[in-house]
């Protein structure tokens, strides 16, 4: 007969153990559902795909507004009319691959806040409430811990990112074929690595430091601080590179040449939004420009940075703050 | 009670464990705007640093009012300690205006920090003698006051208040004043900018601003009188009816605080 | 009067007076302790019906803040406080000067034995230091009326012995002290007067022994763990109290009873006699449970 002393009673269960083969899911599906069923969430994403919602309604009117100056041009017999209906043929100015990196881009703001929402009490809640010793007590191990939280998050922020340009990309397949949109379509796939990276930076970022409070509220605000903060940055480069170093203006033929501080197009990336949109950029292979339909302006667009070089930068921030959150996951307290 | 409350918020919020932060973001915003001053030449000029305070200094300003407007009420129903406060013999209103004027005095002592801090990297100690240093000191005032009172009332009617301070700080504070027609007037950082003194083309416009009439274009036609008053009546109005529902509404400690 | 949060009735139809001396008030998890307190605290308001507290409304009302302590059921505190300084804040957010407020709180915290350790910062107390700080800021303002939410928590024997002692004291200089806790056992060393909930609505109130009695007219079930289980029965079925008995197979042995409190004398006195050897004398009709499923199924 056991001693009651030695009494292994709390892992009693003498059933056969046969947990979930992934059991790192079971804590990521009650995140990601969690998620799914906070309106704000469904809030936030519908306001993060303004851009689409704008540019497409700018698209329909400019376009009833051609069919109409077609129509009469045509009724009234004018002559040169075509020149005038070719000038508001404004959908065939379109980039269509700018358009998912601008509809990514202006979405920024709302990311982060899914991200707060989602992420910023993921692990400072379970600190507070102590329930780190409850997960841990279950047959789960740190690794399904961290990957499930990680999962928990970045699934329902990729979901939020992915979900309005999929909406753009089916409702542009259907409708803008002839107008060049199938010509990119590959530019769908392309954005979604880069919303891949950028949940996976917020993702990182969030868990580590939510890992390091026991309030999510306070986590949520370090991080805003941190993202805008570094957010201001890229504003003031991008503020930089539109007004030019004076003097760097010059006429080359005829076209005109900016000369720039070479440091100026790294700077612009130096923040998470920067390095997200530098991803999007770069697995786009475009520079941007052409936002809401206006002409490109080639001397207003920051180029888009080395991909393999924001790649791995991004890889080692996360691979730094999954590191805190690793460290900070401690079950409990051993008294000797 | 007003005082003992006004001044043991002051206190909490001024306390240097709350304040490190912002005088480390402070610390980088003035090194990076006196690196980015030398690098374009604009080091010295009013129009370097009107830039800076329009693209940096504002913002951190709202960032800030965020932060500690949501404290008020708001963090301590998320930290369930607001059972202590109203279940104490003090008039709610009273409890409410002490804080939040304690949360905006805070607000407006980073900002005027700020403010100063720019104003030195940029001018030297001829900021101590410059009027629109100054003049940005009371425009930052007044700007702590709205900010300060909307966010307030944000936290009061909404859960994860901060999220949507954000929302607005950043996101509609960015698009509304460079958006057609007379949208300007409905952004607190218009009325901040058309007070201040900075020359024109302080606030450099973005994509957006090819759509309508750009921020600076706006602002400048923003008389001072109408933006006081504006500010002020932000501020009134916001802390009035803060007090209002908060004397009305129910707080219990929050199980679903995150 | 009755609250409700959307569709779910948090407390229903409680219509109740109470007076001076301690009053508990019990029920499960669930059954509306809180709610009630939050209503006599004034953090929310009833639904239907009136709570007056001298005479006042008490929702947000600082006239009965004055008169009230409160003593919550939640863990947080401004952490970052030492004990002592929150105990001086919530002196001075009840409206004392600085050495009033200064003067007041070392008096409490010497009253709930946390005068040693009240210089440490909150985030390092233990369950049971934090009790006695939520109980000394309850106090300090000489409160005629005293709710404690659940507060022998995290107490450890000693603790609930002081806590007791301390809460009899105040009690015996005429304050209207209301416990809640849903443990009876607790309780019924403190006092004999209860408000009994159940999901919402009121089971019963007034006089323990009044409410015991009426179970006692229901058999209790009483199991006793000894080592000479059959003799033992046989001297059991010598005392009118007993109406069945069974022996188990673990060798304890289960009897009903009438009159409980009579049969517990007449049980000591058979061991005294007999020399019995008893480990255990238990009654799982002694809790809260049973009195709930006795008022239930009534």
């Amino acid at each position: 007969m056991a001693s009651p002393i030695a009494d292994l009673s709390y892992r009693s269960y003498d059933g056969p153990l046969n947990p979930p083969s992934a059991r790192w899911w079971v804590i990521a599906k009650v995140h990601t559902l969690k998620a799914f069923r906070n309106r704000f969430y469904w809030l936030f994403v519908g306001l993060s795909g303004w851009y689409y919602l704008v540019i497409l309604t700018v698209i329909f009117i400019m376009q009833m507004v051609s069919s109409n100056a077609t129509d009469l041009a045509s009724g009234a017999g004018v002559t040169g009319s075509s020149e005038i209906v070719r000038q508001i043929q404004f959908i065939d100015r379109f980039l269509w691959k700018n358009q998912f990196l601008h509809g990514f881009s202006f979405g920024q703001l709302t990311y982060l806040i899914i991200a707060l929402l989602v992420g910023a009490g993921a692990v400072a809640n379970d600190n507070r409430a102590n329930a780190l010793l409850v997960y841990l007590s279950k047959p789960c191990t740190k690794l399904d811990y961290v990957v499930g939280k990680f999962f928990g998050v970045w699934i329902p922020l990729v979901t939020a990112m992915a979900v309005p340009s999929l909406v753009f990309f089916l409702y542009g397949m259907m409708s803008y074929r002839q107008h060049g949109f199938a010509l990119y379509a590959g530019a769908f796939p392309a954005v979604l690595g880069a919303m891949a990276m950028a949940a996976a930076l917020h993702t990182s970022i969030l868990l580590g430091i939510s890992s390091l409070m026991k309030q999510g509220r306070i986590a949520g605000i370090l991080y805003g601080a941190l993202y805008m903060i570094t957010n201001i940055f890229t504003v003031m480069i991008l503020v930089f590179w539109l007004q030019a170093v004076p003097g760097s203006r010059r006429e080359l033929g005829s076209s005109v040449v900016v000369d720039r501080n070479p440091f100026l197009q790294p700077a612009f990336y130096s923040s998470i939004d920067g390095l997200n949109i530098g991803m999007a950029k770069s697995l786009l292979n475009v520079d941007g420009g052409n936002a809401f339909g206006m002409p490109p302006d080639p001397l207003t667009v920051v180029p888009a940075p080395n991909g393999f070089a924001v790649f791995w930068i991004m890889s080692a921030i996360c691979a730094f703050w999954l590191y805190i959150f690793w460290r900070r996951v401690r079950a409990v307290e051993v008294v000797n | 009670m007003f005082s003992y409350v006004y001044l043991s918020t002051l206190r909490e919020f001024l306390s240097l464990r709350r304040l490190a932060i912002w005088l480390i973001a402070i610390l980088g915003v003035a090194a990076l705007g006196f690196a980015w001053l030398r690098l374009s030449g604009k080091l010295g000029t009013e129009l370097g640093y009107g830039t800076l305070m329009g693209i940096m200094g504002f913002r951190l300003m709202a960032l800030v009012a965020a932060v500690f407007s949501t404290a008020v009420i708001a963090g301590e129903v998320e930290q369930k300690t607001i059972v202590y406060l109203v279940t104490r013999p003090i008039l709610r209103p009273i409890l409410l205006s002490a804080r939040s004027l304690a949360a905006i005095s805070t607000i407006a002592v980073i900002g005027v920090v700020m403010v100063l801090a720019l104003g030195l990297m940029n001018f030297g100690v001829q900021a101590f003698k410059t009027p629109m240093v100054w003049r940005d000191v009371l425009v930052v005032i007044l700007g702590a006051m709205a900010y300060g009172g909307l966010f307030l009332f944000i936290s009061m009617l909404l859960n994860r208040a901060f999220l949507f301070c954000l929302l607005f700080a950043f996101g509609w504070e960015t698009f509304v004043p460079q958006m057609p027609g007379d949208l300007y007037y409905a952004s607190i950082l218009s009325h901040m900018q058309a007070l201040t003194l900075h020359p024109e083309g302080s606030y450099p416009s973005t994509a957006l601003s090819n759509l309508g009439s750009s921020a600076s274009e706006g602002v400048a036609v923003i008389p001072a009188w109408a933006s006081v008053t504006t500010l002020l009546a932000i501020f009134v109005v916001a802390v009035g009816l803060s007090a209002v529902w908060f004397q009305q509404s129910e707080y219990v400690p929050r199980e679903d605080a995150e | 009067m009755s609250r409700w949060f959307g569709l779910v009735i948090g407390l229903n139809d409680v219509s109740a007076h109470i007076g001076p001396g301690i009053t508990a008030l019990l029920g499960q998890n669930g059954a509306g302790k809180t709610t009630m307190i939050r209503m006599i605290t004034g953090q929310i308001r009833p639904t239907t019906g009136r709570i007056k507290i001298f005479d006042e409304e008490p929702f947000a009302n600082p006239n009965v803040f004055r008169r009230l302590g409160y003593c919550p059921e939640i863990d947080q505190f401004y952490e970052w406080m030492t004990g002592r300084v929150f105990v001086e804040h919530m002196a001075r957010l009840s409206g004392f000067g600085k050495e009033e407020a200064q003067d007041r709180a070392q008096r409490m915290l010497q009253v709930v034995g946390m005068e040693a350790r009240c210089d440490k910062k909150i985030a390092g107390y233990s369950k049971g230091m934090r009790q006695r700080i939520k109980l000394a800021q309850a106090m300090l303002h000489d409160p005629s009326i005293i709710l404690l939410d659940e507060p022998l928590n995290g107490l450890d024997p000693v603790g609930r012995h002081e806590f007791m002692q301390v809460v009899a004291g105040l009690a015996e200089r005429g304050k209207c002290i209301i416990i809640s806790s849903h443990i009876l056992s607790e309780v019924e060393q403190l006092t004999q007067s209860i408000f009994l909930l159940h999901r919402g609505r009121l089971l019963a109130t007034g006089d323990l022994t009044t409410i015991r009695s009426l179970i006692d007219k229901h058999p209790h079930r009483i199991r006793i763990e000894t080592p000479e289980p059959q003799r033992v029965a046989s001297l059991m079925l010598t005392l009118d109290n007993v109406l069945s008995l069974d022996l188990d197979r673990d060798g304890a042995v289960d009897l009903e009873v009438k009159n409980a409190e009579s049969f517990y004398p007449a049980v000591a006195d058979l061991v005294l006699q007999h020399d019995l050897k008893i480990y255990g004398l238990a009654s799982p009709d002694n809790n809260l449970e049973s009195v709930f499923q006795y008022l239930v199924g009534a």
